[in-house]
């Protein structure tokens, strides 16, 4: 009776999980085939929004509709996700083979590639993209090249962003002080020395991210100036005149900086929370606890945190601007593998790159309801709304397609669109654009070093532990966590993109 | 009768202040939430947490106040979710229980096996929500929140059956099976009412669960309209957690809910539950005056 | 207290035999919505573990996707890390079934010997608080005590002591004390009613003979009430054990308010194999996880299950 109760039972199990399993497997077919016929294709579009879900999404969807239908039969459903949420929620979609077909990658673009999640589009692109391809530039398309395939595009935004330090104005002037001459860590310092005298209540510097005083090792704050952290700092390269991939952790350049960081915490200008603290630099500068941080960012940066924190601030970059992969990926607009149409996804992404009407319905809403003209082009909440009771307020204007073509935020610096446009031209491109590693024949080692360098890493960065000792023990527990080997791989994938590459 | 009245005192004033310290131990920590809620957020960054603080405002909760429609509709749904799912775990854990604590029961041994091995593997996320999705179409329905891991729990049915085995003495039941009533006669008008305190304790397990619970509305649902209190206030938490973990956030401004905004979505979540409780701890009286008698 | 209910051999008649049947047919009605529930809820999903022996690739589907054989185990054992996370998993497991079940008894006693009712509903509510309060928002709480600048601890206490202020993220070494506080903390409220329903189960006859007996309150408890717990005991310690290998996730990731500095002391299983896949979010790996743990506290809980039933076979799970 046990016996044959447990047979069926196995056989139940067995026969329903093979139909779910391929019932979704099939999902990953795609039809090429774009009928043109009288009714409109459907193609759910989603990306994240910073807070609730806006009320009035179904009338920004109906907007959207009017364009998309008109120029491409093309019938936009808005599936729009809280940014907590999206993470979770858009990986089940494309696990469960949902109907998702276009949708943006923060961060996540080079994982979400190699795991096959997104699909090839390098054709559909040169068939109906090539307004996009215009809009993007070379570059920007090298960026998101995986083996010579793309599976997504980089937004059109400033992406020739720096390490960069801000600082609160109105304090600097009382000590008649000046960010301008700022070049390296040391110029900083000496404007520590004076402030901390005189704010014995305020930290000098406060962590942007949780547990990260610096953000990034890039060029200015380790003193080399062409530095690609090759998307994750598990073997970086030092300068972009060689190819040869180092630990950046066992470099000298490191070690200054853990030390300068090091003797700045003993000296009190570090928060003494940043390694835990989830206050936002912003609320902590509003309280007059924080005079300044290091960003990873473009021009903007001072007016933002201006906004927010009520005082008057000024940025000052670290070092040029060198584009790298990590940067261009950053934010991509993708077509996931649960995609049936990928044409009329594609011609609706296009859309995305050239449309003024779409980006600004997504960006802010529709006129007059969600957001007013201003007399110098700027726009502003119409009165009496306010970001708490607009009824669409997503706070994405920085993620739709070509972001260049929206409207101007009253308060935004007029020439800011100029400005970053001009640096993604001019600024230097890493000679490893478009190398992207795959970490699938190392998964084992990343995940154990990805548990070592969260253990040590923020700690030295920001100081609160001393580096002559804890900087040997984290090599060397890298070093058993298996960094070595990653580094290899990504050395050998190197070379092999190398010899295919430059010729 | 037994006992002088002075020892019984000493007894009591002993009980009181062991438990009163416990019971200080657990409100303090959250009496200093509640006071961090009302601080002004200024004044919360400057001076720190404490007790005393130098200034007041409401400000926290007035951000809660403009999602207020929303945090009301979540709150009309956990309370329709809790109670039905409460009601239907109660309702099959007592019935899965019963023939298991029953040792007439031929094939008990097994089936106690079958039910706690539930608890001891567990397939993974990916293929229970392929299943409830793909299979049943939950997604994006009230029964995400009701069907999905809280229904029942061997945890639940191990409870009861313990209980069932040990409280309910086998003569009663023989009795009323002589007396010629069926099983589920006997186990309405006999087990039952002799279970009350496994019931509520089962329930109140229940209902805590479903109260508290996050995830499936986090894997289920996309339609913020039947988010649960837990979700809209755990989506407050983590967009928060993203913004200040993520090198996206360099580029958004918004105005984010700070520190004691925090504190008062903790508030706002446990209120209505600490207030109903007293309530329904009635079942819990019989036993306490029970104890009462005693010395 | 055993039950006596073996029908003499020489008395089964026809009538009885039918009524066994009947009865035996009611048993399986009773429990078919659970079993159903359990079955598709809990038992299908377990197909799914195969899943941790692929490398999935998306374009081919989970189904046709390699297989991997125990590649995605590999992570969990290979680097020095693999005997911190087990040891701590395992021990912070072993500290809270013991000091969980002490307290939970003695005060689940003391609210049972309670004369007044008001108060001892005032304490059971407020000892359940802690339950009903997510532990995102406890790590908030433990924050506002713990934190370097602005916790209570740090900036109230310490210095009314004398003693300078600690960096309470940064040193592993409080942490094991912190932990197991803050777990006992939440689930008292919980556990302690627990045993009181138990408690309340016994008849109190009992007591009252013990008591003319001339037994004190402490010979009582020994005698009485421990023993009638101890199905209970044993049926959560059992419980217990096969979770032993699992840790709440909220508790270890949380609370520490993720202090990369505190990992040698709050590194759990469930924390590593998060933070492992945080970057590659590879499914096949974290199902490796779950089933790894699935699998070790199965052969645990089916070896302390012998024990129980060698010792006591009443009181064994099955």
């Amino acid at each position: 009776m046990k016996k044959s109760l447990r047979l069926i039972a196995m056989l139940t199990m067995a026969t329903m999980t093979t139909t779910l399993l391929s019932a979704c497997s099939s999902g990953s077919k795609n039809s090429t085939i774009s009928t043109a016929t009288s009714a409109p294709t459907e193609i759910t579009w989603a990306f994240p929004t910073i807070g609730p879900v806006p009320t009035d999404k179904q009338l920004i969807e109906d907007e959207i509709n009017k364009i998309t239908i008109k120029e491409i039969n093309v019938k936009v459903k808005l599936q729009l996700i809280s940014i907590g949420n999206w993470f979770q929620q858009s990986n089940l979609m494309i696990t469960g083979g949902e109907k998702l077909d276009i949708m943006p990658t923060l961060g996540n673009y080079s994982q979400l590639g190699s795991q096959k999640q997104l699909i090839d589009i390098t054709d559909v692109l040169n068939k109906y993209g090539q307004e996009i391809k215009t809009a993007v530039g070379d570059n920007f398309l090298k960026g998101t090249t995986i083996n010579g395939k793309i599976y997504g595009v980089a937004n059109v935004n400033g992406k020739a962003a720096v390490p960069s330090i801000l600082m609160r104005k109105d304090i600097l002037d009382k000590y008649n002080l000046s960010i301008d001459s700022v070049k390296t860590l040391a110029d900083i310092e000496k404007i520590f020395e004076v402030v901390s005298k005189g704010e014995k209540n305020m930290a000098m510097l406060v962590p942007p991210n949780q547990g990260s005083i610096t953000t990034t090792y890039a060029g200015g704050l380790i003193g080399v100036p062409k530095f690609d952290n090759l998307g994750d700092n598990f073997g970086v390269l030092f300068g972009n005149d060689n190819y040869k991939v180092v630990d950046l952790f066992e470099s000298d350049q490191y070690k200054n900086l853990v030390n300068t960081m090091r003797s700045w915490n003993q000296k009190g200008y570090i928060l003494k929370d940043a390694a835990t603290t989830t206050d936002t630099p912003n609320s902590l500068i509003k309280a007059g606890k924080a005079f300044g941080q290091f960003t990873y960012s473009e021009v903007g940066a001072d007016s933002l945190a201006a906004k927010d924190s009520g005082f008057p601030i000024v940025q000052k970059k670290l070092q040029d601007s060198l584009i790298t992969t990590s940067a261009i990926a950053n934010i991509t607009w993708a077509i996931p593998v649960t995609c049936k149409d990928p044409v009329a996804a594609m011609k609706f992404m296009n859309l995305m790159y050239t449309n003024k009407a779409i980006v600004d319905l997504a960006d802010f809403g529709i006129e007059g309801k969600h957001y007013v003209k201003n007399s110098d082009g700027s726009i502003a909440f119409p009165k009496g709304v306010d970001s708490t009771t607009s009824g669409y307020n997503p706070g994405i204007n920085w993620l739709i397609g070509d972001q260049f073509l929206a409207h101007l935020w009253q308060g935004t610096n007029p020439d800011n669109n100029k400005i970053l446009q001009n640096d993604n031209k001019t600024a230097s491109i890493s000679n490893v654009l478009g190398f992207a590693f795959d970490s699938t024949k190392v998964k084992t080692e990343y995940a154990s070093v990805t548990n070592v360098y969260k253990q040590y890493a923020p700690a030295l960065d920001c100081g609160s532990v001393d580096p002559a000792k804890i900087l040997p023990e984290f090599i060397s527990k890298l070093k058993s966590a298996g960094i070595d080997k990653i580094i290899a791989e990504k050395q050998a994938q190197l070379d092999v993109w190398e010899k295919a590459n430059k010729k | 009768m037994k006992g002088i009245k002075k020892s019984d005192f000493k007894y009591q004033a002993c009980l009181n202040i062991i438990l009163m310290l416990f019971a200080l131990a657990s409100i303090l920590p959250f009496l200093l939430l509640v006071i961090a809620s009302f601080t002004d957020e200024n004044t919360l960054i400057q001076s720190g947490y404490t007790f005393f603080p130098a200034k007041f405002s409401i400000n926290a909760y007035k951000y809660l106040i403009y999602q207020g429609p929303m945090i009301f509709r979540a709150y009309g749904i956990t309370f329709l979710v809790t109670i039905v799912g409460t009601s239907l775990n109660l309702i099959l854990t007592a019935m899965i229980a019963y023939p298991l604590s029953r040792k007439d029961f031929s094939k008990r041994k097994l089936f106690s096996f079958i039910v706690f091995f539930t608890m001891l593997f567990n397939g993974g996320l990916v293929p229970s929500y392929l299943m409830w999705t793909q299979f049943f179409h939950i997604k994006n329905t009230i029964f995400a929140l009701i069907f999905p891991n809280l229904l029942m729990n061997a945890f639940g049915v191990i409870l009861m059956q313990n209980y069932f085995s040990h409280n309910i003495p086998h003569e009663l039941i023989e009795a009323a099976e002589i007396d010629g009533s069926g099983e589920f006669k006997t186990f309405f008008k006999v087990v039952l009412p002799l279970s009350l305190p496994i019931l509520a304790t089962v329930g109140l397990m229940s209902a805590i669960s479903y109260w508290n619970d996050w995830t499936n509305g986090l894997y289920y649902l996309t339609d913020q309209s039947l988010f649960s209190l837990q979700n809209v206030l755990n989506r407050i938490l983590t967009d928060l957690q993203f913004l200040s973990s993520s090198t996206v956030s360099t580029q958004v401004h918004m105005d984010m809910p700070s520190t004691g905004i925090r504190m008062a979505i903790a508030v706002v979540g446990v209120v209505p539950i600490l207030a109903l409780y007293p309530f329904f701890q009635k079942y819990f009286v019989k036993g306490i005056t029970l104890g009462a008698v005693k010395g | 207290m055993k039950v006596n209910n073996i029908k003499n051999n020489n008395t089964l008649t026809a009538t009885t035999k039918k009524r066994k049947r009947k009865s035996e047919l009611a048993m399986y009605l009773f429990m078919f919505p659970g079993l159903l529930y359990l079955f598709v809820n809990n038992y299908i999903p377990m197909g799914g573990l195969f899943i941790a022996f692929k490398n999935v690739d998306y374009s081919k589907g989970i189904f046709n996707s390699d297989w991997a054989g125990f590649e995605n185990f590999k992570y969990l054992f290979s680097s020095s890390d693999a005997w911190i996370i087990t040891r701590n998993t395992l021990l912070y497991n072993l500290a809270f079934i013991i000091f969980g079940t002490i307290l939970g008894i003695a005060v689940a006693i003391m609210l049972s010997e309670m004369s007044s009712k008001l108060m001892g509903k005032f304490y059971q509510t407020s000892i359940l608080l802690p339950q009903l309060i997510s532990i995102i928002i406890i790590a908030y709480i433990g924050y506002a005590f713990l934190s370097a600048d602005s916790g209570l601890l740090n900036k109230t206490i310490l210095p009314k002591l004398g003693i300078s202020p600690i960096s309470w993220y940064s040193e592993p070494k409080y942490w094991p004390f912190i932990l197991i506080i803050v777990n006992l903390w939440k689930g008292l409220g919980f556990s302690c009613i627990i045993y009181l329903a138990s408690i309340l189960g016994i008849d109190r006859s009992i007591y009252e003979s013990a008591e003319i007996d001339g037994a004190g309150k402490w010979k009582q408890m020994v005698n009485i009430t421990l023993p009638m717990l101890k199905p209970t005991i044993i049926t959560l310690t059992m419980l217990a054990i096969g979770r032993i290998f699992y840790a709440d996730f909220g508790l270890f990731y949380q609370v520490p308010m993720n202090s990369g500095a505190l990992y040698n002391a709050t590194n759990v299983i469930d924390t590593y194999v998060y933070r492992g896949l945080l970057q590659t979010n590879d499914i096949g790996m974290s199902s490796a996880a779950g089933f790894y743990q699935s699998v070790v506290g199965c052969v645990l809980v089916l070896l302390a299950n012998f024990v129980v039933n060698k010792l006591d076979k009443e009181n064994a799970l099955f």
